[in-house]
C-alpha cells in the first residue's frame, strides 16, 4: 500500500505538472473557440471569461504570480464584467444570431493559416531556454522561507527602468475616460 | 475548478523548500496539497463557519425584531440550518424552460468555488495557512471578482426579469465597489511592504496597539472602515442589497433557484462574509494574534495555532455579527445612492489614505527613525 | 538653441500634454457663448509647440537619453518631432476652420488633436518596446475618438470603428511581436536588440526574433497604410472628419514611419538586411500599385486622397528598400533612403494640409465632398482651385514643387542600391505616370468643366493668407530643399552610424 502511494506520488510529480499545464492549455483553447463559434452572445462573453482565467492559471504555472492575479483582476473583474454589462444592455437576440458564412469561414482561414503556420515555424526553429529550472537549480530558496514572489521586481522595474511607459500609461487612461465621455454623450445636448 | 487550480497552481510556485531540479516533485505536492487543503477546508473549516453564521444571523435578527428565532434544533437550535440543509437536499430542483441551461448551473458552482477558493490565503495560525501566497491579497481580490461574474451568469440564465434586473445591479455595483475595496486594501499592503497575508499579520504581534488598525495613523483606520463598507457592497448585504432587494425583485438574481442550488448561494454568501471579514481582520485586527502583550501565539507550538485559530474565527464572527447588525438596522440604498457613495465618497476617501500611507511610509516614517 | 538642457527628451511631449490638459479646463470653464477661445488656446499651444521644435531644439546635438534609454532623442527624433509640430500646428489651423460644424465638444476635439500630437512626439523618440507600444496608442487611441467624433453622421461612426476594431489588431500583431522580440533578446530596449543581432556576427538570427520583427512590422503598416494591412484607409478617410482625415493622414503615417525607421535603423545589419531588402521591395510594389490603381475610379475626393495616401506609402516603402541586397549594402545609400523618407514625410505632410483645407473650405461652403462638385471651381473661387492644383501637383511629384523633390531623392536612393532596385525604380515610375492622371482628371474638373453652380465662394483674410503660406512652402520646399535635405540626411546618417 505504501509502496503504491509512493509510486503515485512519484508519478504525479513527473507527470502531474505536465498534465495539469496541457489540461489547462486545452480548456484556454477550447473555450477560446467556443468563445469565437459559440452562438449566443452572452456564451461567447462567460466562454472568454474562462479562457481569460485559464490563461491566469498557466501564468501561475510559469511562475508568475503577479501576472496571473492580474490577469484576473484585470480582465475577469473588470473587462469581463464591462462585457457583460454591454451584453446585458442589448436586445436578447433570437438564438442563431450568429451567421457564419462559408465567406467568413474562408477569409478567417485566409488569415489564421499563414499566421498559424508562421508561428508553428518559429516555435519548432527556436531553442527555448527553461528559465524557471535554471532560476531554481541555482538559486534554491531557504528551507522553511517563502518566496517573495515576483511583485517586488515588478514594482521596482515600473518605477525605475520602465518609469516612462508606465507614466504616460496614465495620459493614455485619460485619453481613454475622454473618449468615452465624448462617446456616450454624442453631439447632442 | 479553475479557481482552485489557480490557487493551487500559485501556492505551487512558492511551495516548500525545493531541492535543486526537482522543480517537478514540488509541483505534484504542492498541487495535490493545494487541493487536498481546500477539500478538508471546505469540509470542516468553511461550512461549519458557514452554517454557524446562518445560525447567529436567524437568532440575532429573531433578537433584534423582538421574537425569538429558531431554538428547536440542537441546543439553541445551532442545528437548525442542518435541517434546512437536508430539506433543500430533497427539494427538486426547478430549471424555467426558456433558462440557459448550462449557464444556469454553472453559475451556482462558479459563486460557489469563488467564495471557497478565498480561504486560500486565510492564515489561521503562526504555521497554518493553507498556503502563503506572496500576492496573497491581491488574490482575494481577483477570486472575490469572480465570484460577481457567478452572480451575473445566473441572472441572465434565468431568464427572469427580477433576475436580470438584479443583474444589472451587480454589474453596476461591482464596478463601482471593487476600486475602493482594492484601494483600501492596498493601505496595509503599503504600509506593511507586502501583500503576504500571513506577513502582514505576522508583522501585528504585541499589544493590540501594534495592529495594523493603528499604522499611518489614521490612514489604516480609515481603510479599515472603507474596507468593511465596499467589503458589504461586494457581499450584496444590506444597505447594498439592491441585487436581491426582495421587496422589489422577489430575490434579484437567484429568484428562478430553488432546492440545492439555491442553498449553495445561500451557502456562498456566509461562507464569502466570513472570510471576507477574516481577511480584514488578519490585515487590521492582528489576525491570530491575541493583542495581549506577552501572549504570543507565535511560540505555543500546536497550541498557539489553534489559539491563533481561534482569534481568527472569533475577530471574523465579531465583523460577521457587525454586519448582520447592520442589515437589520439599516434600510437599502437606492441605486443612484450606491453609485454616488462608491464612487464620489469612498473612492477619493481611500485615495487619501493610500497618499497619506504613501507619504508616511516614504517621509513620515523615516523622520521617527524607523519604527512607525 | 537648446532650452530645455537635459530633459529635452520630453519636452514636446510635457509641453503638449499639459496644454492638452490646459485646453480641457479652458474649455470647462468658458461660457458656451465664446467657445472660440478653446480653439484659441489649442493655437497657442500648437503654435509655441512649432517655435519650441522649429527653435528650441537642437538638430545636430548629442544624443541625448532619459528614463534609461526609454526615450532617446536624436536627429532623427529632432526631424520627425519638427515635422509632427508642423503637422499639429496645421491640424488646428484646420480644425478652427471646422469646429463651427461640430455640436458641441470643442474642448474634448482639441483636446484630442493634442493628445494626439502628444503621441507622435514620443513616437519620435522612443528608444524601448514599450514605450514605443504605449506611445503608438496614445495615437491610435485618439485618433479612433476622433474619426468617430461626429456621432450624428454614421459614416464617421463608421471610420471610428473600422480604425479602433483593425487598430486593435494591430497592436495585437505588435504586441504579440514584442513578446518574440523578447523572447529572443531577454531586452526590450532598441539598443538592446542592436546589441543582440551584433553578437550574432552576422548569422542569421533566431525564427522567433524574425517572427517579433515580421508581427511588429505588420502592425506598424496598419499605421502607415501598407498593403496588406491598408482596407480601412479609404474608408476612414472617407468617414472621419476632414481635419482629423489630414492629422491622420500626416500624423499616423509618419509615427507609423518613425517607428519603422527606428526599427530598421535598429536591425539592419548583414544577418538581415538581405530579408528586409526583399520584404520591404515586395510590400512597396504590392503597395504601390494597389493605392494608385485604385484610386483612379474614385468619385469622393477624400477617398481619392485615401487610395493616394496609400501609394505614397509605398513610394516610401521604396526608401526602406533602399537598404540594398547583401553584395551592395552600403550604408550611405540606406542612409539616403531614410533621408528621402524624412524629407518626403515633410514635404508630404505640407501637401496633404494644402489639399485638405481646401477639401474643408469647400465642403464647408457646400456640403460636398464629390470630384463632381469640384466642376468649375477656378471660376468660383480661382484661389482655392490653385491652391488645390498646387497640392495636387506635389502630391503627383511635378517639379519644382516639394513633392517632386521628395520623390527624386526616394528613387535616388533606391538607384544607388544597384540592379536590384531597378524594378522597384522602374515601378516608381509607372506609378507616378498613373497618380499624374488621376490627380489631372480633379484638376481638368475643376478648370475645365463648367460650374453646375456659379456662385462664388468666398475666402477669408486669414484662411486666403494661410492658403498662400501652404501654397509658398510648398514651392519653397521643391526649389530650395538644400537645408532641409541637409538635416535630413545628417539625421538619417547618424542613425545608421554613418560619419560625417
Amino acid at each position: 500500500m505504501a509502496e503504491l502511494l509512493g509510486k503515485l506520488t512519484a508519478a504525479m510529480g513527473t507527470y502531474g505538472p505536465a498534465v495539469l499545464f496541457y489540461g489547462v492549455a486545452g480548456l484556454v483553447l477550447a473555450s477560446a473557440a467556443y468563445a469565437v463559434v459559440a452562438k449566443k452572445i452572452d456564451h461567447s462573453a462567460f466562454s472568454l471569461m474562462a479562457c481569460f482565467t485559464g490563461v491566469a492559471a498557466l501564468y501561475a504555472m510559469l511562475g508568475s504570480d503577479f501576472l496571473a492575479v492580474t490577469q484576473v483582476i484585470v480582465y475577469v473583474g473588470g473587462i469581463m464584467i464591462l462585457i457583460v454589462f454591454g451584453v446585458l444592455l442589448t436586445d436578447r437576440l433570437p438564438v442563431e444570431y450568429r451567421q457564419i458564412s462559408r465567406e467568413t469561414v474562408v477569409q478567417g482561414l485566409a488569415v489564421a493559416v499563414p499566421v498559424m503556420a508562421a508561428l508553428v515555424w518559429a516555435a519548432a526553429g527556436t531553442s527555448w531556454p527553461v528559465v524557471a529550472e535554471a532560476a531554481a537549480a541555482a538559486a534554491p530558496p531557504a528551507a522553511g522561507g517563502t518566496d517573495p514572489g515576483t511583485t517586488a521586481a515588478i514594482g521596482k522595474l515600473l518605477l525605475t527602468d520602465y518609469l516612462f511607459p508606465f507614466e504616460f500609461a496614465s495620459v493614455l487612461l485619460l485619453v481613454a475616460l475622454v473618449g468615452a465621455a465624448r462617446m456616450a454623450r454624442g453631439g447632442a445636448k | 475548478m479553475i479557481p482552485l487550480l489557480l490557487a493551487a497552481g500559485i501556492g505551487g510556485v512558492e511551495g516548500d523548500a525545493p531541492g535543486p531540479g526537482v522543480l517537478e516533485t514540488i509541483w505534484g505536492i504542492s498541487v495535490v496539497r493545494g487541493l487536498a487543503w481546500s477539500l478538508v477546508a471546505a469540509l470542516l473549516v468553511i461550512t461549519p463557519m458557514a452554517l454557524f453564521a446562518i445560525w447567529l444571523e436567524r437568532r440575532l435578527s429573531g433578537k433584534m425584531q423582538a421574537r425569538i428565532g429558531p431554538n428547536r434544533v440542537g441546543p439553541e437550535g445551532l442545528l437548525q440550518t442542518l435541517a434546512d440543509g437536508v430539506k433543500l437536499l430533497g427539494k427538486e430542483s426547478l430549471v424555467p424552460t426558456q433558462a440557459d441551461r448550462p449557464l444556469f448551473h454553472a453559475a451556482p458552482a462558479v459563486v460557489f468555488m469563488s467564495a471557497f477558493a478565498m480561504y486560500a490565503v486565510l492564515p489561521w495560525g503562526p504555521d497554518w495557512a493553507p498556503t502563503s501566497l506572496a500576492v496573497g491579497l491581491l488574490f482575494v481580490l481577483a477570486i472575490g471578482s469572480l465570484e460577481a461574474i457567478g452572480v451575473i451568469m445566473a441572472g441572465w440564465a434565468s431568464n427572469n426579469k427580477w433576475a436580470l434586473l438584479g443583474t444589472m445591479r451587480v454589474a453596476a455595483q461591482v464596478v463601482a465597489y471593487e476600486i475602493p475595496l482594492g484601494i483600501s486594501a492596498l493601505v496595509p499592503v503599503l504600509t506593511a511592504g507586502t501583500m503576504n497575508v500571513q506577513e502582514i499579520t505576522a508583522m501585528q504581534g504585541g499589544g493590540a496597539w501594534n495592529w495594523g488598525l493603528w499604522w499611518a495613523f489614521p490612514a489604516n483606520l480609515v481603510a479599515f472602515v472603507l474596507f468593511f463598507w465596499a467589503a458589504l457592497a461586494n457581499l450584496k448585504r444590506a444597505p447594498f442589497d439592491l441585487p436581491e432587494a426582495e421587496s422589489e425583485l422577489v430575490a434579484g438574481f437567484h429568484t428562478e433557484y430553488s432546492g440545492m442550488s439555491f442553498s449553495i448561494f445561500f451557502l456562498a454568501e456566509y461562507a464569502a462574509m466570513f472570510v471576507l471579514s477574516g481577511v480584514a481582520s488578519c490585515l487590521w485586527l492582528g489576525g491570530w494574534n491575541t493583542g495581549i502583550p506577552g501572549v504570543d501565539v507565535a511560540g505555543m507550538g500546536v497550541w498557539g495555532n489553534l489559539l491563533g485559530a481561534a482569534m481568527v474565527a472569533g475577530k471574523a464572527m465579531l465583523l460577521v455579527a457587525v454586519m448582520m447588525w447592520l442589515r437589520w438596522t439599516l434600510p437599502r440604498l437606492r441605486v443612484d445612492q450606491v453609485m454616488r457613495l462608491c464612487w464620489k465618497f469612498f473612492l477619493p476617501i481611500s485615495l487619501a489614505c493610500l497618499v497619506w500611507a504613501a507619504a508616511w511610509v516614504s517621509v513620515v516614517k523615516p523622520m521617527l527613525g524607523g519604527n512607525g | 538653441m537648446d532650452i530645455a538642457g537635459p530633459f529635452a527628451p520630453v519636452l514636446l511631449e510635457t509641453l503638449s500634454a499639459c496644454g492638452a490638459g490646459a485646453v480641457l479646463l479652458v474649455d470647462l470653464f468658458t461660457p458656451e457663448a465664446r467657445k472660440s477661445r478653446v480653439g484659441a488656446a489649442s493655437l497657442a499651444v500648437t503654435a509655441i509647440l512649432f517655435l519650441a521644435a522649429w527653435f528650441g531644439m537642437e538638430a545636430g546635438g548629442e544624443t541625448a537619453t532619459l528614463f534609461g534609454g526609454s526615450l532617446v532623442l536624436d536627429g532623427m527624433a529632432v526631424f520627425l518631432k519638427r515635422t509632427f509640430a508642423t503637422a499639429g500646428l496645421l491640424a488646428v489651423l484646420a480644425a478652427i476652420r471646422y469646429e463651427d460644424r461640430l455640436p458641441r465638444g470643442r474642448g474634448e476635439f482639441h483636446f484630442l488633436l493634442l493628445s494626439a500630437l502628444t503621441g507622435m512626439f514620443l513616437v519620435s523618440s522612443v528608444g524601448d518596446l514599450m514605450s514605443m507600444f504605449v506611445s503608438l496608442e496614445l495615437v491610435t487611441l485618439s485618433f479612433f475618438i476622433l474619426a468617430a467624433f461626429r456621432r450624428e453622421r454614421p459614416e464617421s461612426v463608421e471610420a471610428g470603428l473600422k480604425l479602433l476594431v483593425l487598430g486593435s489588431l494591430a497592436a495585437a500583431f505588435v504586441l504579440f511581436g514584442t513578446a518574440f522580440l523578447y523572447g529572443a533578446t531577454g531586452d526590450l530596449t532598441f539598443a538592446g536588440l542592436r546589441d543582440h543581432l551584433a553578437s550574432l556576427r552576422g548569422a542569421p538570427p533566431s525564427r522567433d526574433l524574425l517572427l517579433g520583427l515580421l508581427f511588429v512590422l505588420l502592425g506598424l503598416g496598419f499605421k502607415i497604410g501598407m498593403v496588406p494591412m491598408q482596407v480601412w484607409v479609404p474608408d476612414v478617410y472617407q468617414g472621419a472628419p476632414a481635419p482629423v482625415t489630414a492629422f491622420l493622414a500626416v500624423g499616423s503615417k509618419a509615427a507609423g514611419f518613425a517607428l519603422v525607421l527606428r526599427l530598421v535603423t535598429t536591425v539592419a545589419g548583414p544577418g538581415t538586411k538581405d530579408s528586409l531588402q526583399l520584404l520591404f521591395t515586395a510590400l512597396a510594389f504590392a503597395t504601390l500599385f494597389y493605392g494608385n490603381l485604385a484610386a483612379i475610379p474614385q468619385t469622393n475626393v477624400k477617398r481619392l486622397l485615401g487610395y493616394s495616401s496609400i501609394g505614397h506609402c509605398g513610394y516610401l516603402l521604396m526608401g526602406l528598400a533602399a537598404l540594398g541586397p547583401a553584395s551592395y549594402y552600403d550604408e550611405s545609400a540606406a542612409a539616403s533612403g531614410a533621408a528621402a523618407i524624412l524629407f518626403y514625410l515633410l514635404a508630404y505632410a505640407l501637401t496633404t494640409f494644402g489639399a485638405f483645407l481646401v477639401v474643408i473650405l469647400f465642403s464647408a461652403a457646400t456640403g460636398s465632398d464629390e470630384m463632381d462638385d469640384y466642376a468649375g471651381l477656378s471660376r468660383r473661387s480661382p484661389l482655392l482651385a490653385a491652391s488645390l492644383t498646387v497640392a495636387l501637383l506635389s502630391l503627383a511629384g511635378v517639379p519644382p514643387l516639394a513633392g517632386f523633390f521628395g520623390k527624386f531623392m526616394l528613387m535616388r536612393s533606391v538607384a544607388l542600391t544597384g540592379p536590384a532596385g531597378f524594378g522597384l525604380l522602374v515601378a516608381g515610375a509607372v506609378n507616378v505616370v498613373i497618380g499624374l492622371y488621376y490627380y489631372l482628371c480633379l484638376v481638368k474638373r475643376m478648370y475645365v468643366h463648367p460650374p453646375k453652380d456659379a456662385s462664388p465662394l468666398p475666402v477669408t483674410g486669414p484662411t486666403a493668407a494661410l492658403l498662400y503660406a501652404l501654397t509658398a512652402a510648398l514651392l519653397i520646399l521643391g526649389i530650395f530643399p538644400g537645408a532641409f535635405v541637409t538635416l535630413a540626411s545628417d539625421a538619417a546618417r547618424a542613425a545608421f552610424g554613418v560619419g560625417g
